[in-house]
Order: structure tokens, then C-alpha cells, then sequence
């Protein structure tokens, strides 16, 4: 056997047995745009449907995966800063500048409620992701996390704690947790039982504001990401710092999960998009996307990337070599 | 026995911490107290929340009584924990409530509260916010009513600035001048001209919602915002900039 041959037989057996990662290989494509800079991207649990929002103050709803435009969504009078789609995907919260949230019906596009109670800009929103949950979390200016219950309009609680704006949230796949970050460069764990006001842990490490967090769909890892473009991962509940990786040369203000619960994609203002085994560190793959990207969200086998771009671009990654592309077949992550 | 308890927590001083314990004690009273009313009025749903200063979000002591849907007086006045703006009251689900403010420091302002016909809440949240009455305040109108470069209202705003003059037509005493700031650097007279428009295009609002045009002034200015100006090139990604709107406070 030569050397090139026993590299390409001892990478195979190692790829066999999960202990290297294949590196991945996409391809671009625009599939639509927004008037302005698209603050947020969120595929649905079908991976049927991407929600995209912007500074231009609305809501459009994209199919996946051939990326048409299925709807617009407007009733926000300031830019719409997150989205995200209920566990069955018929329902839609949106967070505002406008200090809202605003519950959608779809496929109907019908607003069905304005939620307000946030006295300043509300930045990020979450849907529970447990199965027929109306419960709805959201950060804001205002240094708060707020829980809603979507179904009958009404603020079911609110956690307070961090001592700056707060910026993203996100509930464990479990439904247990909510994580909250902050310009405090904290972020915070807080019981889901609504009993329970304090937080139940406060993770520190990062060195600048920390602009998002994403549970991973097992629970077991959190991801957090911050203005300085580095990532940290944790594992929970224990909230003990796994790995921290410095990821991008600009602030990273989204990040997302695929449903092996190990592959995460980050995007930032550096006009890259990476792709990452968080349990080696590893990058798997680099996007140079020539603008700065606002918003990553992926379907479950990150067969699909999702890129929501400041010159207002809706931009998909497609995987190559895969069926991709005209396939959907699981729903997103393992609950 | 009065259809609803309300209980407003510990007053006094001491720190921080000792207060909440109080108010915690306190509030698990007028839980008790709740518990003991529920089989004359059924479930008592808890309302907490703090009173915030519209300009500094700070927690107030603000004084504040409750009407029930008839516009009946509930209970006696009571005044936001003295520490730290905290209320607590208890209300009767399936009932709409307005908490109005009324303190002579601040704007009296009507605050709906809603309590949904359900027992799946034991407790729910609401902060209210709000504005120091005192002459030369500045408060800012959030969110702001105009698009970029835009003069006339953007659609959507008009439920807000309802709830503006509502404002205005309940504190009749009170003299308020609009002003506007431009949205970008640029020519002082472009910048007037656009201050001017957006004033009397609020002035004319408030007056056709009820509130006297005598008490409405607007102040034409030619600048950016002093306090909030346009963001630099970098800061101004992801964000749209909109000159500010501040309501001033003239005459109490």
C-alpha cells in the first residue's frame, strides 16, 4: 500500500468509526431579499419553512427547500429583531423594536396577537419547544426575560437578574431550562417552573457582551457566542465550559444546531459562516459569503443552511454531493 | 367581603435584601389571606411587577389605585414598595382591572390588566412605566412614529399615540411642547423643515383625540439629537435610525 492510500484507508476507518468528522462541502445560492439588513433566520421543526426579519420591519415566510417566497408579514412599525415557529409550525412569535411581540397564525399570515409588557426594544423571542406549548420567552433592553403564555395574551412572568440589556434566549429542548445572555457578558439558566423567580446558575467566561445561546437538541450543550466572535460550549445542566472557540474575527450573533446534537453553525460580521464538530473543535467547513451575515439556522441534517445577510439577502447553502436539495426527511433534531 | 384582595407588600427601610425578605413574608400573607378569601370569591390570580421611571427604567415608589371594569374604586390607594417600585395585588380571573396612577410626581395614566378566566396561573407579571411630571422633562415617544425621512405617521403607531393623548387628556393641567430631531446630519434647514412637519403632524393628532391645541406646543429644531444622535457607520449596522421624539414638559 503506498502513503497516500494508507492516509486515505486510515482516514476511512476513523470516519467509520465517528472519531473524524467528514469535512462538508456547500454550494451558494440567493433565493430572495428583504429592503434591508435580515436580522433573523428560523427553519421550522418540518424543515419545511424558513421565517427570515429585518430592518425593513417585516416577516417573510420561505419554503424549503426550494426557497420560494410563500409570504410577507407585516404589522411591526420597527425593525423585527427575531423569529421563531412553534413546535408544530402553526404559529409564528416575533420580537420588535416597536417594544412587541407579535403572535402570527399561519399559514394564514393573520396576526393574531400584540403582546407588550417590555418597556424597551425586544430582541430575542423563543417558542417552548415542548410538543402543544403556548409559552413563548423573550429578551429585551429593558434587562429582562419575559415569559407569555401566546394562547391567552398575557405575561406569565417575568425573571430578572442581568444587569444590562439581555440580548437572546433559548428553552432546552427538555423544556426544563431557559438560557438568557447578556451585555453583562453573563448568561443565565433559569428554571422553566414559573415558581421559581432566581436563576438557577450564572455562566461566566466570555470577555465581551454575549449576543446569542442555543441549547443543543439533546440538552446536554449549550452554545454561546459573543461580540468578540468567540464561542463557548457547555455542558448541561452542570453549566461546566467544555471548549471555547475563536471562531470569527467579528461578532457572532447567531449560531445553530444540527440534530446530531455535535455540528454547529456560526455566522457573524466577518462574512463567514463556519460549520463546527464542538465536540473537537474542529471546523468543517468555511463559507466566505462576501457580506456580513446577521443569521444562521440549518435543517436537521445541515444539508440546508440558511443565511439571513446584511445587504438584505436570503441566502441557502446547499450541501452538495447529497440529496439535498429536494429532500426533507426528518424533523428537526431528536426530542 | 370585597371580590378581590389587595395586599401591597412591606414598606420601610433597611436594605435591599431585608426588604424582599419582608416583602416575600408579606407577600405569602396576602397569599394566605388570598387562599382564605378564595372560597367566598373563587381563585385569586397574584399580579407582581414593578412601577419604572419612563426615562431611567429605575424601579419607583409611584402611589396607584385599582378600578374594576365598571370603573369602581377596589381597595384603598397604595403606593409601589418604598425599596424598590415591587407591587403585588390579587385579582379575580376572567376580570379586566385598570391600575391608575396617581401620584403627583408622575403622569396620571390608566393601565389595563386582564386576568384570564383560567386556573393555570397561580400568578402573573406586569411592569408599568411611568412619566415624571415636572417642567422641563423630556420624555421619549417610543416607538417613534415615522419612518425614515418620512413626515406623516407610519401606520401601525396610532395605538401608541393614543394612548399618548389619553395621557395628555388626563393631566389637563399639564402644558407639553413637541420636538423632533432630523435622522441624519445635513442642512440646518432641511432639518427644520422636517422638525416642524413631524410636530404638527403629532400636534395635530393629539388635538384631534381630544386634548386642547392650546396645550400643545412644537418646538422646531435644526439638528440631530443631542442625547440619542445617528449611530457611526459601524454602530449603524442592524440597526434603523430615526430622529428622536420627545415630548417636553412646559407647565405642570
Amino acid at each position: 500500500m503506498t502513503r497516500n492510500g494508507l492516509v486515505v484507508f486510515l482516514a476511512a476507518i476513523l470516519a467509520a468509526t465517528g472519531m473524524v468528522q467528514a469535512q462538508r462541502n456547500y454550494s451558494m445560492r440567493t433565493i430572495g431579499q428583504h429592503a434591508d439588513e435580515v436580522l433573523g433566520v428560523f427553519v421550522n421543526n418540518a424543515n419545511t419553512m424558513v421565517a427570515t426579519c429585518g430592518l425593513d420591519e417585516t416577516i417573510k415566510l420561505w419554503s424549503l427547500p426550494d426557497g420560494a417566497l410563500l409570504k410577507t408579514l407585516t404589522g411591526h412599525t420597527a425593525q423585527v429583531n427575531n423569529v421563531s415557529f412553534s413546535t408544530d409550525g402553526n404559529s409564528l412569535v416575533s420580537g420588535s423594536s416597536d417594544l412587541t411581540i407579535r403572535i402570527w397564525d399561519l399559514p394564514s399570515g393573520k396576526q393574531k396577537s400584540v403582546l407588550r409588557g417590555h418597556s424597551a426594544e425586544v430582541i430575542g423571542v423563543y417558542w417552548d419547544p415542548v410538543e402543544g406549548s403556548h409559552l413563548v420567552a423573550s429578551t429585551s433592553f429593558d434587562k429582562t426575560v419575559k415569559l407569555w403564555d401566546a394562547d391567552l395574551g398575557i405575561e406569565v412572568k417575568t425573571y430578572r437578574g442581568h444587569s444590562m440589556q439581555t440580548n437572546n434566549i433559548a428553552y432546552s429542548y427538555d423544556g426544563k431550562y431557559l438560557a438568557s445572555c447578556s451585555d453583562d457578558r453573563t448568561i443565565m439558566i433559569w428554571s422553566t417552573d414559573i415558581r421559581k423567580k432566581d436563576a438557577l446558575m450564572v455562566l461566566h467566561g466570555h470577555q465581551a457582551p454575549v449576543l446569542t445561546v442555543l441549547y443543543s437538541f439533546d440538552s446536554k450543550y449549550l452554545a454561546s457566542a459573543d461580540q468578540n466572535g468567540v464561542i463557548k460550549i457547555w455542558s448541561m445542566p452542570s453549566g461546566e465550559l467544555v471548549r471555547t472557540i475563536n471562531a470569527h474575527t467579528e461578532l457572532v450573533q447567531d449560531v445553530s444546531f444540527a440534530e446530531d446534537n455535535k455540528t454547529l453553525v456560526s455566522a457573524s460580521l466577518d462574512k463567514k459562516v463556519k460549520l463546527w464538530n464542538i465536540e473537537t473543535g474542529e471546523c468543517l467547513f468555511t463559507q466566505d459569503v462576501g457580506v456580513e451575515v446577521w443569521s444562521v439556522d440549518l435543517t436537521s441534517n445541515a444539508e440546508i443552511l440558511v443565511l439571513g445577510c446584511a445587504d438584505g439577502s436570503v441566502r441557502f447553502l446547499v450541501e452538495q454531493n447529497s440529496q439535498t436539495g429536494r429532500s426533507t426527511p426528518n424533523s428537526k433534531g431528536a426530542r | 367581603m370585597k371580590n378581590v384582595v389587595i395586599k401591597l407588600i412591606a414598606r420601610g427601610e433597611g436594605n435591599m435584601m431585608g426588604k424582599k425578605v419582608v416583602a416575600a413574608i408579606v407577600g405569602l400573607l396576602c397569599s394566605f389571606s388570598m387562599m382564605s378569601a378564595q372560597s367566598a370569591i373563587g381563585t385569586v390570580v397574584t399580579v407582581t411587577g414593578y412601577i419604572l421611571n419612563s426615562n431611567t427604567l429605575m424601579p419607583v415608589d409611584a402611589a396607584y389605585s385599582l378600578y374594576d371594569s365598571n370603573g369602581k374604586k377596589v381597595g384603598q390607594s397604595s403606593r409601589a414598595n418604598v425599596a424598590d417600585g415591587f407591587l403585588v395585588t390579587g385579582l379575580k380571573p376572567g376580570s379586566s382591572y385598570t391600575i391608575r396612577v396617581e401620584d403627583p410626581r408622575f403622569f396620571k395614566q390608566d393601565y389595563a390588566v386582564t386576568v384570564p378566566q383560567t386556573s393555570k396561573y397561580a400568578e402573573i407579571s406586569k411592569d408599568i412605566v411611568v412619566r415624571p411630571l415636572e417642567v422641563g422633562k423630556k420624555l421619549s415617544l417610543l416607538p417613534i412614529p415615522f419612518d425614515f425621512r418620512k413626515g406623516d405617521l407610519k401606520d401601525g403607531t396610532e395605538d401608541e399615540l393614543e394612548t399618548v393623548a389619553k395621557m395628555l387628556a388626563m393631566n389637563p393641567n399639564v402644558n407639553v411642547e413637541i420636538v423632533c430631531y432630523a435622522d441624519e446630519e445635513g442642512s440646518a434647514d432641511a432639518a427644520r423643515t422636517m422638525s416642524l412637519t413631524r410636530g404638527n403632524t403629532l400636534k395635530t393628532f393629539i388635538e384631534r383625540a381630544g386634548v386642547s391645541g392650546g396645550r400643545v406646543t412644537v418646538r422646531q429644531v435644526g439638528t440631530t439629537d443631542p442625547i440619542n444622535p445617528p449611530p457611526l457607520k459601524k454602530g449603524a449596522k442592524g440597526k434603523r435610525y430615526v430622529g428622536s421624539v420627545y415630548l417636553v414638559v412646559t407647565k405642570v
